[in-house]
């Protein structure tokens, strides 16, 4: 019952609109009351800022020069993340649709709807009709939250989280290898390494402010081999670009196994003494000469040679990784062939010798720790293992046969909204229009639901698909903690109190709870007793937070977990002597190469990329209301080698329609050497007809979970039209004043 | 204080501008001495006034033609005013300029669109001052002067010629003897705003300086307060003090008057020539672009840019290619676009710093 | 004031960090004063971040009529004096680095002062806080040099125009000035008859009225 009517009349009224000026204008003439220290709201660095707030507005920003991680630098993201607070789009009271108009309610109105709702579902359909779907730029104690309101509150089985599109191949990888799911190391480590491996991670676009540590290693005469089928300004800088074919990461990783093999660069005492399972993985690798890499994975046999022996030789060295390698249907694969490398060549455990993944989201490490999965409990603690099940049963202060099941992952959890098994939604932090694969299944799973609640404070596009929406807060508004991507645990900051009756969602999903009849589980009056509960549930598990508290936080500018106990300060850098498995051993995997899952033919004989720009965020549901940010790029484009374009007489900024099997979508082509010939990109930041992900394909990692975003076959079609890119229009004869001013 | 920004090559003549400086003072002396009837409406009470206006008269003029002499001032001023009486445009030239004058120097929409405070302070100064200086220069001049008429009305003289007479209790009279009372109530109101405003300012704060932001207000506010206290001595306190307050008043007044050449009031006799250069703008743009030489993009007129270009060559610059263009002849986006360029050539060496960069691999 | 702006362009990642950074500085609130440039998108990712330079003889301020831009006492160019400025744009076509913006409407021009509001406090200007890679940074000649491979260099050449100025690029070590003749860039990207040529991408092209690029 949840279709979009009305479009334009809700695009009019809730946006996306730019807005570009702080509350009353600019003005130098301010008078601050107080600057309140915290931290951006987006990615997984968590860069420190300062909040400039006057009479309970927020105006301006402040670098925070005294934050270690990023010293006040910040990226366009960083610095205009201020705008989005007094946003005109903001919503600040609950709205229920009314035959396809959102018309405002009470909170009271919309709470008793959503009640009588879920419990008439519920009674029908049974407990598990109801799913839960939460996101990782909460914080972690509203994570946490999600996972006890979903299991307690509704007491449905079926709950999972965006974090499953980001982070869950790495999880799966390091949990398989490690026995634990965290960065090895500190960002601190980097500038002692001699040599990077970036795999798959455009840090310069994605992780902007990563690159100060990535450049201090470059002061200290450090090297970085870059792994990426596009020429990204992180591979344009670094110093050897190994410009493989999407989905073929295997053989690449495989390859540089081999050689260091081959020319005895691995060191086999650390091997024996720390590591199980090497002589399988070195029987595997064999099998990956520096030719046939090369023939997979299309990057000349001398640079895989060359890469082998930088990294080899070095004494110190590190290996990061993201989306690039894990967005995958072999994803964990991908990741468990580049710990191959390091743990073969004894790189990690010390400084400048490491390995991590380069968390995307804001939260994305604390959102994977406390039980927002489908399959886990707080501290990193499974659903299927009876002592973690009993211990939190405990905590909570239920029996522990009252604990749901566990669910399914993400993509699977829409599909059973298809198929009819789960009838409501209740999503938060999350826009799935725009993040999960395949757009147009996703369409029609939210159109089937009986009923949809959505919880955020920018109507996104996948809350126009809602019958209830409620207003929740920007991160300046609540406090709490998050943990980035090194595993610091560190403190966001209130700087004001929410505009209208916009409320805080720890608020919110205990209201609902209370309303629900499960008010005696949900008593918090602050994050600060959320996050004491979740000190307490996470003590003794993997990530074990027992020993962290907002006063350590602040006096030591964050915290790495785990710590746990009161005097302990944390684990910087994890694996100095024993890996988390229960004997204390790495584990190795070997890995044949699988290739993706949908690969070119002669009817689709392209592959599809996807990935990000630097100026927007995620789904974009924050940022692209941001005018700054989309003056920048006001719309997804298609990049294209000029070979390709040639073949296909296709000009630089002419509209192309892009097909796959699944969908098809029109953009402007940037016609760039800086992509292989047999590969194009769209970045996926915007939904709807702009959408990169209704050409990607959901095809799923079996350990992960996650979708192969960044490879599918696709081809390019000429529609011959006339119309100019936005930037093209824009720039033809309009001054960046008119542009500023949003004509 | 700033820094004068000059080149050895360009040398100053101060003979012209002395003589120019000098020419002004003597003709305005010769308008007084015509203008009072040989001086027969004088009031000597004035003296001081009078010659401190004859000498600043003649130091603005020294000044603009001292000003003049920057070749980009003098081109925009020949090349104004070569356009402004080109024959077949006069008509439209004069219509424009009326327009400018009116929007420009009137309406002052420009500072309206800095900000709108701004706006009020300016307005509020501006033509409290012109008002002022309207009824005060022809009295110092001895160019207007009352007689008493009757027992109840006085008669205006202009140059000597009568002009009106008015009852003294009438609306007009109020207004006209009282008339520096309200000016003065303007000016300080726009001073109030304008120092309000930079001390709050972060941005004013950081780059305004004493002597050239706040001694001029200063000084338009001693000159209104004192002006007030003449008023208030003879009206309520039976002229307690009156003659210190006038000498007071005068003194200020002077200082004021020699302070006009320098700092922030020469805008005063220098913004007008914003009517020049509008019409040069306006003019220019109906004429033959230049387009930049790399990326095609028309950017300025040809006119524009040969003057511009010819203006460079005097001030000591040779921005001569190797190609025989001139730097200017690229437009701005064009000229950062060939630093870069030229940068990343740069790169292309054999230190190790840069191996591995774009520039290098291929 | 012996800091100064040090720039870096093979850092630059093109985030425009530092653009949008800029609208906070007080003496300009609201308007960025730099620019970054792709040099040429369809061949590589390359930026070129710019500010203003700081001349140690800045042409802008000679060829400005209205004697409105000032050098302090420190070699920051400021922007030109508000009462001054009569909008003739001399200084946005003269300026051999492309860099003063200019707004017809309120009859002004504005360039970067160096963030005077901040570093007259002591603070470093808002580009260079942000910048995330070290492209714009803030400091002393002495503070830069054993931090970096490269070398800080404040000579330009310009045809036969040589320019010093207060902001330093780091270059090689065996360079000793960037220099604009003679790297080819002169060598007709476009045809000598004007007509715009395909060899820029559309995400680097500005428009059609250039110095439109500079108007803020």
């Amino acid at each position: 019952m949840s279709k979009v009517e009305n479009l334009a009349s809700i695009i009019d009224r809730f946006g996306p609109h730019l807005h570009d000026e702080p509350i009353g204008g600019w003005s130098a003439e301010r008078k601050i009351d107080k600057m309140v220290p915290t931290h951006c709201p987006y990615c997984g660095m968590q860069c420190g800022m300062n909040l400039l707030v006057e009479k309970n507005h927020v105006v301006g920003v402040e670098p925070r020069y005294d934050f270690p991680v990023n010293e006040g630098r910040l990226c366009p993201k960083g610095v205009t993340a201020y705008l989005q607070t007094h946003h005109p789009d903001r919503l600040e009271y609950p709205l229920i649709k009314r035959n396809g108009n959102f018309e405002r309610a009470s909170w009271d109105e919309a709470l008793d709807l959503i009640v009588t709702k879920f419990k008439g579902l519920q009674e029908k359909y049974g407990k598990d009709s109801i799913a839960v779907y939460s996101g990782s730029s909460l914080t972690t104690e509203k994570t946490y939250l999600v996972g006890k309101f979903a299991r307690l509150g509704l007491q449905t089985r079926y709950i999972d989280y965006n974090g499953r599109l980001c982070m869950a191949s790495a999880a799966g990888g390091n949990n398989k290898a490690f026995g634990i799911d965290r960065a090895a190391n500190p960002w601190s480590d980097i500038p002692h390494a001699e040599v990077l491996i970036i795999a798959g991670a455009n840090c310069a676009e994605t992780f902007p402010i990563l690159n100060g540590f990535l450049w201090k290693q470059r002061d200290n005469g450090g090297v970085w081999i870059v792994i990426d089928p596009r020429e990204t300004p992180t591979a344009r800088q670094g110093d050897l670009h190994l410009q493989l074919k999407p989905g073929t990461d295997v053989a690449v990783a495989n390859g540089i196994l081999n050689v260091l093999i081959n020319e005895n660069l691995i060191d086999q005492a650390f091997i024996d003494s720390r590591t199980n399972d090497w002589e399988a993985t070195k029987v595997a690798a064999l099998n990956y000469p520096p030719d046939v890499a090369s023939e997979i994975s299309g990057v000349p046999a001398e640079k895989i040679i060359q890469a082998a022996r930088l990294y080899g030789r070095a004494k110190t060295g590190m290996i990061m990784h993201a989306r690039g390698i894990e967005h995958h249907s072999n994803g964990t694969e991908n990741v468990l062939s580049y710990i191959n490398i390091a743990l073969a060549t004894g790189k990690i455990g010390s400084e400048g010798r490491g390995y991590g993944t380069i968390t995307g989201q804001g939260n994305g490490q604390g959102g994977r720790e406390h039980g927002q999965k489908a399959d886990q409990l707080p501290g990193y603690r499974s659903m299927l293992n009876p002592e973690h099940r009993k211990y939190i049963a405990e905590v909570w202060g239920i029996d522990e046969s009252e604990l749901p099941q566990p669910g399914v992952s993400a993509v699977e959890l829409f599909n059973k909204m298809r198929e009819g098994e789960i009838k409501g939604l209740l999503s938060i932090c999350s826009n799935m229009m725009v993040s999960l694969p395949d757009t147009n299944q996703v369409r029609k799973s939210l159109e089937g639901l009986e009923f949809n609640v959505c919880i955020d404070f920018f109507l996104s596009e996948s809350a126009r698909y809602a019958d209830v929406v409620l207003p929740g807060t920007t991160w300046s508004e609540d406090e709490g903690t998050t943990t980035s991507g090194e595993g610091r645990v560190i403190k966001i900051n209130k700087a004001i109190d929410p505009p209208g009756e916009a409320r805080q969602d720890w608020r919110t999903l205990q209201e609902i709870a209370r309303r629900m009849g499960r008010g005696k589980y949900f008593q918090f009056e602050s994050p600060r007793e959320i996050f004491d509960e979740l000190r307490v549930a996470s003590k003794g598990g993997k990530a074990d937070y027992f020993g962290i508290t907002y006063e350590k936080i602040d006096k030591q500018d964050g915290v790495f977990w785990p710590c746990p106990t009161e005097e302990s300060t944390g684990t910087p850098r994890l694996f100095e002597e024993r890996f988390a498995h229960d004997d204390g051993k790495a584990k190795f995997h070997a890995i044949e190469y699988k290739g993706a899952a949908e690969l070119p033919d002669e009817e689709y004989p392209l592959i599809f990329t996807s990935g990000r720009i630097v100026h927007q965020y995620l789904s974009g549901n924050q940022t692209r209301r941001i005018g700054f940010l989309v003056q920048q790029c006001p719309e997804p484009f298609v990049e294209i080698h000029p070979e390709t374009a040639m073949k296909y007489k296709i000009n630089d900024g002419e509209r192309v329609k892009v097909i796959s099997r699944r969908g098809e979508g029109i953009f402007p082509a940037l016609v760039v050497k800086t992509i292989r010939p047999d590969t194009i990109f769209i970045p996926y930041h915007w939904g709807e007809e702009l959408a990169a992900n209704q050409i990607t394909n959901a095809a799923l990692d079996p350990t992960s979970k996650i979708p192969e975003f960044k490879a599918c076959a696709a081809r390019l079609e000429k529609i011959h039209t006339r119309e100019l890119p936005i930037l093209g229009e824009v720039r033809k004869g309009t001054s960046q004043n008119e542009v500023q001013r949003g004509k | 204080m700033p820094i004068e920004i000059t080149k050895p090559a360009t040398s100053i003549n101060y003979r012209n501008p002395t003589l120019i400086g000098l020419g002004a003072s003597m003709a305005l002396t010769a308008l007084v001495i015509v203008g009072s009837r040989n001086l027969e409406h004088f009031d000597s009470a004035l003296f001081g006034y009078l010659i401190a206006s004859i000498v600043a008269f003649g130091a603005i003029f020294f000044r603009y033609a001292l000003w003049l002499q920057r070749p980009a001032t003098r081109a925009y001023f020949s090349r104004g005013l070569k356009l402004f009486f080109q024959r077949k445009k006069f008509a439209r030239n004069t219509l424009d300029a009326t327009k400018t004058v009116g929007i420009n120097m009137l309406a002052q929409k420009f500072i309206f669109k800095r900000a709108r405070s701004r706006w009020l302070m300016h307005f509020l100064i501006m033509w409290g001052c012109i008002l002022s200086a309207a009824i005060t220069f022809p009295l110092v001049w001895g160019w207007i002067h009352f007689k008493l008429e009757g027992d109840t009305a006085y008669r205006a003289y202009l140059f000597g010629f009568p002009v009106q007479s008015m009852d003294v209790h009438s609306v007009v009279a109020f207004f006209t003897f009282k008339a520096l009372n309200f000016t003065a109530i303007m000016v300080l109101a726009g001073c109030a705003i304008a120092i309000h405003r930079r001390l709050k300012d972060r941005g004013a704060i950081a780059v305004q300086q004493f002597l050239l932001d706040f001694v001029p207000h200063l000084l338009l506010i001693a000159i209104c307060v004192s002006g007030l206290m003449l008023t208030a001595s003879s009206t309520y306190f039976g002229g307690y003090m009156y003659s210190f307050i006038a000498l007071t008043h005068q003194a200020i007044v002077i200082m004021t008057l020699f302070f006009l050449p320098f700092g922030k009031l020469f805008h005063i006799v220098q913004r007008p020539a914003s009517i020049g250069v509008e019409l040069y703008q306006q003019r220019a743009k109906e004429m033959e672009q230049a387009k930049c030489r790399r990326c095609g993009v028309e950017f300025a007129s040809v006119m524009w840019l040969g003057d511009l270009k010819s203006v460079v060559e005097k001030v000591g610059f040779d921005y001569t290619m190797e190609n025989g263009e001139t730097l200017q002849d690229y437009c701005p986006r064009c000229k950062r676009v060939m630093r870069g360029l030229a940068y990343s050539v740069l790169m292309d060496r054999p230190d190790k710093v840069f191996h591995g960069t774009r520039a290098d691999g291929e | 004031m012996n800091e100064t702006m040090f720039i870096d362009p093979q850092r630059c990642i093109g985030c425009r960090s530092c653009v949008a950074a800029c609208r906070e500085c007080s003496t300009h609130k609201g308007y960025s004063m730099i620019f970054v440039d792709y040099i040429d998108r369809s061949e590589t990712t390359a930026t070129m971040p710019t500010i203003c330079m700081h001349c140690e003889e800045p042409t802008c301020a000679m060829v400005c009529p209205a004697d409105a831009i000032k050098q302090n006492e420190d070699g920051v160019v400021m922007s030109a004096l508000k009462p001054r400025c009569l909008d003739c744009r001399n200084c946005v076509n003269a300026c051999p680095f492309g860099v003063p913006k200019y707004n017809s409407a309120m009859h002004l021009q504005m360039k970067c002062d160096m963030c005077y509001d901040r570093t007259s406090e002591g603070l470093k200007p808002m580009c260079a806080s942000v910048c995330p890679t070290g492209a714009l940074s803030f400091g002393t000649y002495e503070q830069i040099v054993p931090l970096r491979r490269t070398k800080p260099v404040n000579a330009h050449v310009f045809g036969n125009q040589s320019v010093k100025t207060k902001v330093y690029m780091m270059l090689p070590t065996d360079a000793d000035e960037v220099s604009i003749d003679g790297c080819g860039v002169f060598e007709g990207q476009i045809a000598l008859d004007g007509s715009p040529g395909s060899g820029e991408s559309w995400i680097d092209t500005q428009v059609e009225e250039s110095d439109k690029s500079n108007e803020f």
